[in-house]
């Protein structure tokens, strides 16, 4: 059918609006269609039903709710669900590109078979069949070898239940090998664990606070769950209720957080241990800190004495004789009178929250710097109360128990590190030195590591030496080239959505929604793929995922949503409130009377979360031995000695200001990698609508941008935009500067998410700044550094 | 409409919101780099001092919709005019492609097509049907999302009861995650944007050149020292 036109669309068209219905055939026309003159463009849109179905973004972490418009097989718009209380409608321009990644034409198109070499592989299109036998054969033949242990399987983005399906197939298959990729935030979670003996991920009450100090936290450039940021951001400024929360961001460069803060403080890069330990000074000398708190809920403030009658250093005698107001100034090159100043505001102004975790992991030596910060939050007593640190309440799923115990370690386990931890940063050396044993396959779930970690290049040649790999992937990645077999994942729209708490978020979420169009270019989600590779390799393993599909396997999880009593369906700000009054006063009043009921309004409505209450759980926010948060490290003593080391001086369980990296001769510009917003988690090169925004504050798309300094610049002879080399020992690219005054003089910035090698042309764009990074190691934790790496600039 | 630049954070979701709710084609990286690149609303940049006392002022601009608008003076073959509502309103098969309405907005919130529209692929399949697509040698511009204006009044009219507030937001407006922005009727002095307009914090861009914007921005302000103001 071809669209009539009639007086009355005529003048709706001249008017520069809409066009059409959109319920049934209709052919689009560009309205200079009414000049002959200019008729070029036209653009059919098939008929069918519109609809608006919720759904997940699929993007980052966060898993922030989605509405979809639908016109058939077509998704023409995605906007913001209002009832996720994650996002409440509003969204990041990322989730707003999805539809570029739906319909990006450099997608896979059919599972691939690697039919040349590792090096230089040649590519052939097989049957979804084959790929999938491919894969189920390889792991029935290990699993019979008994090397099922030396299966590994690689998440890129964490998600909830789809990971506590694979985790339940690992260890029904019987390996213990299920990794992630790494985040910045580890570095943060590592002094959680040392000062209050909490593993889960914390999270805060930033709604409630009144006064923040973020230590290069990029809260408004994609760190946590980037739209829940935001709106307690335009939260803390209403214009109605007045100002009364401020942000005072700390960190060396002008970022664009920094310039939407309250207050910037600029200091030398990595020293903020030793701001934050300054601060803890005037605390302590001015007498502005929590004494009960102190007194009651904590270790180690003063000198003590252990069973043996030794005698140890408290933090207090350690901040008044090393941190002293005057040294801490010289150190971090912040003035006295500010470093005061902050302080005073920060111990007047209650609840005051101290943030650590920044995402992209700029801070060498990292664990101990997160302890001085976090022993902020002591000071201010600030955990596990509204306003301050909180435990992110666990959801109500039983996680399997393994069919049999696996009698084998994780393959990336740091046995030297004194933290006895994990690191998917390790694994490359696991993998090349058959240690603790041979790694047989590795399988990647929308996982990058060879682009996006600092050691990328270890990570090619540790795969390109491992038997067998197969990465479920949506492109073509760095990582799928060195793939035996690539099996092409739908993305968000075209799948069963799901996903867990957000990271920093104070609230328990699962958010589920069902496909919202058919999967393109025959594409199919992993899940079900590994649903399939249990039914074939039979026997436990089968029985253990008794699952037709992903869907059965979430209809049962709800199930268990619902026999936990408690928490609601997504609904309205004001029925939320009404629930929470409910629930303080020992009411649960949900909306549905059985699992299906919930099972359908999850559906509806895009998920169910517990809006409980904040604070008052003081044992589930500290569990360490003593119940006390520790400002002096008890566990990290006992892992020190467990390691065989001499425990040697307090000052390695106490938070301290680790050494500064220091310039090597030739290169004297310090490189710290920056996250953008558009491309944060150094995903999303690849979509035209983020290159275009990616740097607006220097006017940069499309491509790398190197921030330098006026004054550095014009002594190197550099110009605005010029071509300019960036060399470190590591290696050097090649990118345009840009001028910016907001990049301290000793210190040059590139963006993360530039330079693909592979995947879609459009990334391979720009400079990949972890490819001149020099691989290092914090020594507590083993965490992987990106910030210890000197450069030096010069014109091409 | 009005933009709380207190609440702004700077993260460009109304620009991308704008560019797949209006089918605005994204230019390749070279037309990008000469900054060709089609954006209805705009982030603008303002960076004073040196480092490290710096001040960054990143406000959005879409059209401000002036009642006064220099560019419907300018154009030579009455392409561009005021709607009924107050929109300045662009008529593309009208238009010759001459410019001199982008060089008469003191706002610089006219496009010119120097192309005709691309979508690689099938990125075509995203195109909003209920947005045409504008072809090669015109000017095109924010429109407040007039469409949704259309269909929502229709639905009102459907219903027979007159347009309620909110039931026709600009997708910038909808998806804003700080909640910066707001839209609504200026002649209903109860709406949020009238009574908003009114706080002292208001301001218009080049308010001097009488152009007579209808967009507001509320200017940055400052920390209120901890005290909670009593809604």
């Amino acid at each position: 059918m071809s669209f009539q036109i009639n007086r009355r669309d005529y003048l709706r068209l001249a008017a520069g609006g809409a066009l059409g219905t959109a319920t049934s055939g209709v052919t689009l026309k560009g309205i200079s269609s009414f000049n002959a003159a200019l008729a070029s463009e036209e653009v059919r849109v098939p008929g069918g039903p519109e609809n608006w179905s919720p759904s997940v973004c699929w993007l980052c972490p966060a898993g922030c709710g989605l509405k979809v418009r639908t016109i058939g097989t077509r998704a023409v718009k995605i906007q913001g669900n209002p009832l996720h209380p994650v996002s409440r409608g509003g969204l990041c321009p990322k989730a707003l590109a999805g539809l570029q990644e739906l319909n990006h034409p450099d997608r896979l198109r059919a599972p691939l078979k690697n039919t040349g070499t590792r090096k230089s592989p040649q590519w052939r299109q097989i049957s979804w069949e084959e790929a999938v036998t491919t894969v189920a054969a390889k792991l029935r033949g290990l699993r019979g070898a008994g090397q099922a242990h030396g299966v590994v399987w690689i998440d890129g983005p964490e998600r909830n239940l789809r990971s506590r399906l694979v985790r339940r197939f690992l260890s029904a298959y019987g390996s213990p090998n299920y990794l992630t990729m790494p985040s910045g935030r580890d570095a943060f979670q590592t002094a959680v664990y040392l000062q209050q003996g909490v593993d889960q991920p914390v999270a805060y009450d930033l709604e409630n606070t009144r006064y923040l100090l973020s230590f290069g936290v990029n809260l408004l450039e994609g760190w946590g769950s980037p739209v829940s940021l935001m709106r307690v951001f335009g939260r803390w400024r209403d214009a109605a209720s007045g100002r009364h929360t401020k942000f005072v961001q700390i960190e060396p460069r002008f970022s664009i957080t920094a310039a939407r803060a309250d207050e910037w403080v600029s200091l030398r890069p990595g020293t903020e241990a030793a701001l934050a330990l300054g601060m803890a000074y005037v605390l302590i000398t001015e007498g502005l800190y929590d004494a009960a708190f102190v007194r009651d809920r904590t270790f180690g403030f003063e000198d003590w004495k252990d069973a043996a009658g030794k005698a140890h250093q408290g933090f207090r005698s350690l901040v008044l004789s090393e941190y002293r107001l005057n040294d801490v100034s010289e150190m971090t090159g912040v003035p006295a009178e500010t470093i005061l100043r902050v302080a005073r505001e920060f111990g007047h102004n209650r609840p005051a929250l101290a943030l650590g975790d920044h995402q992209t992991s700029t801070l060498p030596g990292a664990p101990y710097a997160a302890m001085a910060v976090h022993s902020l939050n002591a000071l201010a007593g600030s955990i596990g109360v509204a306003g301050g640190v909180l435990v992110q309440p666990e959801l109500p799923f039983h996680e399997e128990e393994a069919s049999r115990k696996i009698p084998w370690p994780r393959v990336d386990e740091t046995p030297e590190q004194i933290f006895p931890g994990h690191q998917l940063a390790r694994l490359p050396q696991a993998i090349r030195s058959r240690k603790p044993y041979p790694v047989e396959a590795v399988l990647l779930h929308q996982a990058n590591p060879v682009f996006s970690l600092p050691n990328g290049e270890a990570f090619r040649q540790a795969l390109l030496e491992t038997p067998f790999v197969a990465s479920f992937s949506t492109f073509l990645d760095e990582t799928a080239m060195l793939a035996d077999v690539v099996l092409p994942a739908p993305t968000g729209l075209e799948q069963w959505q799901e996903a867990g708490s957000p990271p920093a978020f104070p609230f328990a979420v699962q958010s589920i929604s069902p496909p919202v169009i058919a999967a393109r270019h025959g594409a199919r989600q992993a899940a079900d793929v590994v649903l399939e590779i249990a039914r074939f390799l039979g026997g436990p393993v089968a029985a253990a995922l008794p699952f037709d599909n992903f869907e059965a396997y979430l209809r049962k999880s709800v199930e268990e949503l619902f026999a936990a009593q408690t928490g609601a369906v997504f609904s309205t700000g004001l029925d939320e409130t009404w629930n929470r009054l409910l629930e303080r006063s020992g009411w649960w009043s949900p909306t549905y009377s059985n699992a299906e009921e919930l099972w359908e309004q999850m559906k509806e409505r895009g998920g169910w979360w517990e809006a409980g209450n904040l604070s008052g759980e003081w044992e589930r926010a500290v569990r360490t031995p003593s119940r006390r948060f520790e400002f002096y490290s008890q566990t990290l003593e006992r892992w020190t000695r467990a390691a065989g080391r001499e425990a040697g001086d307090d000052r390695r369980f106490l938070p301290q200001q680790p050494a500064l990296p220091k310039a090597a001769a030739g290169y004297p510009l310090l490189l710290l990698p920056m996250e953008v917003l558009p491309l944060a988690g150094g995903a999303g090169g690849h979509l035209p609508y983020l290159q275009q925004i990616a740097g607006p504050h220097v006017f940069a798309t499309w491509d790398s941008w190197l921030e330098i300094n006026p004054v550095t610049a014009h002594k190197l002879g550099i110009a605005d935009g010029e071509k300019v080399w960036v060399e470190s020992r590591r290696g050097r690219a090649q990118v345009r500067a840009r001028l910016y005054a907001g990049a301290r003089p000793e210190v040059v910035h590139l963006p993360l998410g530039y330079g693909h090698t592979a995947g879609s042309p459009w990334g391979c764009r720009g400079a990949n700044p972890l490819a001149l990074l020099e691989e290092q190691y914090d020594p507590l934790a083993g965490l992987p550094q990106t910030t210890g790496t000197h450069v030096k600039v010069y014109r091409s | 409409m009005l933009i709380d630049l207190a609440k702004c954070t700077a993260c460009q979701a109304c620009m991308v919101a704008c560019e797949s709710e209006n089918n605005v084609p994204c230019v390749s990286p070279e037309e990008a780099g000469r900054r060709r690149i089609i954006s209805w609303i705009n982030l603008l940049p303002e960076i004073e001092g040196e480092y490290p006392r710096l001040t960054m002022r990143l406000a959005p601009v879409p059209c401000l919709h002036c009642d006064s608008p220099p560019c419907i003076l300018v154009c030579p073959v009455k392409a561009t005019s005021l709607s009924p509502e107050g929109f300045v309103r662009q008529t593309y098969a009208r238009c010759i492609g001459c410019r001199y309405c982008t060089n008469g907005c003191p706002y610089t919130r006219r496009m010119f097509n120097w192309y005709k529209p691309e979508w690689p692929g099938e990125f075509a399949e995203a195109l909003n049907p209920d947005v045409s697509v504008r072809p090669k040698g015109v000017v095109e511009k924010c429109t407040f999302c007039h469409h949704r204006l259309m269909k929502a009044r229709d639905e009102a009219r459907a219903a027979n009861r007159p347009l309620a507030e909110g039931e026709y937001t600009p997708a910038c407006v909808e998806v804003c995650p700080a909640g910066a922005m707001y839209f609504g009727d200026l002649e209903d002095p109860d709406s949020a944007v009238a009574q908003l307009g009114r706080h002292p914090r208001a301001f218009k861009l080049l308010e001097e050149l009488g152009t007579k914007p209808k967009v507001t921005y509320l200017s940055e302000g400052e920390w209120s020292g901890g005290e909670r103001k009593e809604a």
